[in-house]
């Protein structure tokens, strides 16, 4: 176990660094009006000096390796254009408290409510519940949220008569953004448990409970439910990581002051050095999660076995 | 082994043992080899090695089972399926279509209003709506003279053939003639000159008019203004006792200011004011009416509570029938009509044309992302399971772009690339078909080494074939599944990108880019039909496309075909 946490470790760094790698190759070909807040009115020459003095004419392995030295530091450079000069992990630092709150409030609301609603289904498989989950489902995950987001603001902030932007300290504005964030993951969690258990139910050792004479709540609650949740527990260290990242679309549409609203406004101002620092925060947040997923899986789980099987690939 | 209480033994032994003596003896008096010309008197065949071959292949099976056949008719016994396939062929068929009809707009061409006429439809109560968007047919009537406008007017049946009056402002009215337009029959028209720009129209017999010696003032939300017209707004009949020197006025303001406090002054700063009395007018709701005197025409208008306040540099004038002036400006705005279908936007393109262009440009970014999705995946995934030296390249990549989430790919990419249709799909290609790659490699693993494939080897069949005949058809679903998720998918990560403001150019109209404008109009009531019509078309095609592909991959998958 430990020698697999250990490799897998080892493996998200690795992936990081390329990461970045490919990130500044690529911003090789930006364009250099990315790095400064007034380009118009500069010179050829002071675009160049200036250039050099951020260190971005210097060989791909040295800025990366600069990079990943400050990053170590807990320093992910400055701000170029959307606070000149202001240090990226102060902005970053003031933000992660909304996003997280509004994640993990949301997540609060969802996890069960999925739960319920998927447990439920499978429950009563083919019957009314089902198919209105069913359609709920297909609903959610067809139509792109871009769309059902704008008419939750639209329709919600009428019904509800609750402001249509967040403000801080009044609650009642949090409502409409954790709907708009909940809703999906509702709909993820309820398919997942659905299709979980009904696969368990399917399987031989719940026919021998029930030929044995098992009672039907103690198969269900005992057996099905509690052998389904365990691919669930997977999903759940992603999603609280995740909710530190925001989401990008529902923290815009509300300005709520988070991380993710905060991605667009620095892709709309083109601060290069912003948006760097935010892809590597958020592609190692989801690293991260990843990892600890797989990882608390084998912790609840003792049938899984992360050691190479004999013979197998 | 088998123990000798076993009932198998005791039955079976007696039989075996027979079996067995009888071959024996019959084995004694066969010839132990064959030699050499004996061996050449049998028969080559024999001797030859199976070899492949495509038709005898085919014979292999004997039941009448063929995988697509069963396929579809797996898939029509699924009504919902059927329904929504239907929908979504029509709505395809249209999209492709929709240029090649008639009197179809361009999508980006900016439409003003006609710079020499004006439309009027009169409605049965004598209600005007003069408009600038060219209704008729073909060419004008007539030929202008300068400083002419040509006024168009439909009336209702019931009227007649419409006499039309012309006058000076506070002069005297003048019948003109009423022409039908030869072209379009329910149309008359006259030219108005500049010197009597004012008109009413009348029916036959005179009994119905448009003109109503009454103001209706409406607040322009967008804008701020105020506006007086001497058009008929409400419906029904108006206020007949209006005192003598008053105004008969009606007021409509917006929902939020309640009833409104008017208060009437001279049109000399620090004349005499007055309050106005407003009465509700019971068969329209919203409208308030009350009597201004003729001295007294600058209005203020306050809100109920006394928070907005506008104010009106002295109401349309009274006296004279609506005036008729060409509309200046984009068509802009319009709501949904006769003309333009879906309405035009604010600089007065057509909706619907955009619309479909739209759909255009989203269905074809859906479509090549699924198919280079499917394509590559399918390749890369039997590379990545058929040869084993390329399994850790591959399973590298894999972790790295599984790793991270795609919606940052998505951004990262589009936002070093110019955002074009191209970047669009390069960005959105990146991330789909590695994990079609890593489904169709487990699958190659485990069907790999079966029974049947290991048996398709011995019989020399070539490795193409295999792959095709026996591997693929597992795949379909899947593979059908992914590229069916991948257009709605797709279509989805475009609104996204135009969103957040990596979309596509305005001049390339596509489902992001009209619901992104609509959402920025969505604080107008009376314009959200900007963002519902794109929104609900949009809902539509990626509902068709998810449920029409899960059916579809129900149907594929061989395990259904019983």
């Amino acid at each position: 176990m430990l020698k697999y946490t250990l490799k897998r470790l080892l493996r998200s760094v690795l992936t990081l660094v390329i990461l970045i790698t490919i990130i500044y190759a690529l911003l090789q070909f930006m364009p250099e009006e990315g790095y400064f807040k007034n380009y118009e009115k500069m010179s050829r020459v002071q675009i160049d000096t200036a250039l050099r003095n951020m260190g971005l004419k210097d060989p791909l392995y040295i800025q990366v390796g600069r990079f990943i030295k400050n990053l170590l530091m807990g320093d992910l450079g400055v701000s170029y254009r959307y606070r000149v000069n202001y240090p990226i992990s102060e902005i970053v630092k003031s933000k992660i408290g909304v996003s997280m709150r509004l994640g993990l409030i949301s997540m609060a609301v969802s996890l069960p409510l999925g739960m319920c609603l998927g447990a439920l289904m499978a429950r009563k498989k083919n019957g009314l519940a089902d198919r209105l989950g069913n359609a709920y489902i297909v609903f959610i995950q067809a139509v792109p949220n871009a769309v059902y987001f704008i008419f939750i603001q639209l329709y919600g902030s009428s019904l509800l008569g609750v402001n249509m932007l967040y403000q801080e300290g009044d609650w009642t504005t949090l409502i409409l953004p954790v709907t708009s964030l909940a809703l999906p993951s509702i709909s993820s969690y309820a398919m997942w448990l659905r299709r979980y258990m009904v696969d368990e139910t399917n399987k031989d050792y719940i026919k021998l409970a029930r030929a044995k004479g098992v009672p039907n709540t103690t198969i269900w609650f005992r057996h099905v439910f509690r052998n389904s949740v365990v691919p669930m527990v997977n999903l759940i260290p992603g999603s609280v990581l995740m909710t530190i990242s925001g989401s990008i679309y529902t923290e815009s549409l509300y300005s709520i002051p988070g991380m993710g609203g905060l991605l667009v406004d620095v892709i709309k101002r083109q601060d290069n050095s912003m948006v760097l620092a935010l892809v590597v925060l958020f592609a190692a947040m989801s690293i991260l999660g990843l990892l600890l997923g797989d990882i608390l899986m084998g912790i609840v789980d003792p049938r899984i076995s992360f050691a190479k099987k004999e013979g197998s690939r | 082994m088998s123990s000798k209480y076993s009932p198998n033994e005791k039955l079976s032994r007696k039989l075996e043992e027979s079996v067995e003596q009888n071959l024996t003896e019959l084995a004694v008096s066969e010839k132990d080899d064959l030699n050499a010309e004996e061996i050449a008197a049998l028969d080559s065949d024999m001797f030859d090695f199976v070899e492949y071959d495509e038709t005898e292949a085919e014979r292999i099976g004997y039941s009448n089972y063929s995988y697509w056949r069963s396929t579809f008719r797996m898939f029509f016994k699924n009504k919902m399926a059927v329904a929504m396939l239907t929908i979504m062929l029509v709505l395809l068929v249209f999209t492709f279509i929709q240029p090649l009809l008639p009197n179809q707009f361009d999508a980006n061409q900016v439409n003003y209003y006609d710079a020499h006429a004006v439309w009027i439809d009169v409605t049965e109560d004598g209600t005007a709506t003069i408009s600038g968007v060219k209704y008729t047919k073909g060419d004008y009537a007539v030929e202008l003279k300068e400083g002419e406008t040509l006024a168009y007017v439909k009336v209702p049946e019931t009227w007649g053939t419409p006499k039309f009056f012309v006058q000076e402002s506070g002069g005297e009215a003048v019948e003109v003639a009423a022409n039908q337009d030869p072209a379009n029959p329910e149309w008359y028209y006259t030219a108005v000159s500049e010197e009597q720009p004012h008109m009413y129209v009348t029916s036959a017999d005179g009994v119905e008019t448009t003109y109503h010696q009454a103001v209706w003032v409406t607040f322009d939300e967008p804008t701020g203004g105020v506006y007086s017209r001497s058009v008929k707004q409400t419906v029904g009949e108006i206020v007949a006792d209006v005192p003598e020197g008053h105004i008969l006025t009606y007021f409509f303001l917006p929902e939020s200011w309640g009833k409104p406090n008017v208060v009437a002054a001279g049109m000399l700063r620090g004349s005499e004011e007055k309050e106005l009395e407003l009465t509700a007018d019971p068969a329209n709701a919203g409208w308030y009416y009350a009597f201004v005197p003729v001295e007294q025409m600058r209005l203020v208008i306050t809100s109920e509570d006394g928070s907005l306040k506008t104010k009106n540099d002295g109401i349309a004038k009274v006296g004279d029938p609506m005036e008729i002036v060409p509309q200046v400006g984009f068509v802009e705005n319009q709501r949904p009509n006769e003309i333009f279908w879906f309405g035009t936007n604010d600089i007065g393109q057509d909706l619907w044309s955009r619309m479909w262009s739209g759909t255009r440009t989203s269905l074809l970014i859906g479509i090549v992302v699924a198919l280079v999705e499917a394509v590559v995946g399918i390749l890369a995934g039997l590379l990545w399971g058929y040869v084993r030296k390329l399994d850790f390249i591959f399973t590298e990549i894999y972790n790295i772009i599984n790793n991270i989430p795609s919606t940052i790919i998505l951004i990262l990419a589009t936002y070093i690339m110019r955002p074009s249709v191209i970047t669009l799909i390069i960005a959105m290609c990146i991330t789909g078909w590695i994990g079609l790659a890593r489904f169709i490699r487990n699958q190659v693993i485990i069907i790999r080494d079966r029974d049947f494939n290991l048996a398709s080897r011995c019989l020399g069949t070539p490795t193409r074939r295999v792959i095709m005949k026996n591997l693929l058809p597992h795949m379909v679903s899947v593979v059908m599944l992914r590229m069916a998720l991948a257009i709605p998918g797709a279509i989805g990560s475009e609104v996204f990108m135009a969103y957040i403001g990596l979309g596509l150019p305005i001049n390339i109209p596509s489902l992001g880019n009209l619901v992104n404008k609509g959402r920025a109009l969505m604080m107008a009531p009376t314009l959200r039909y900007q963002l519902i019509i794109p929104a609900v078309i949009l809902s539509v095609i990626t509902i068709c496309f998810y449920l029409v592909g899960n059916a579809f991959s129900d149907a594929a998958d061989p395990k259904n075909h019983v």
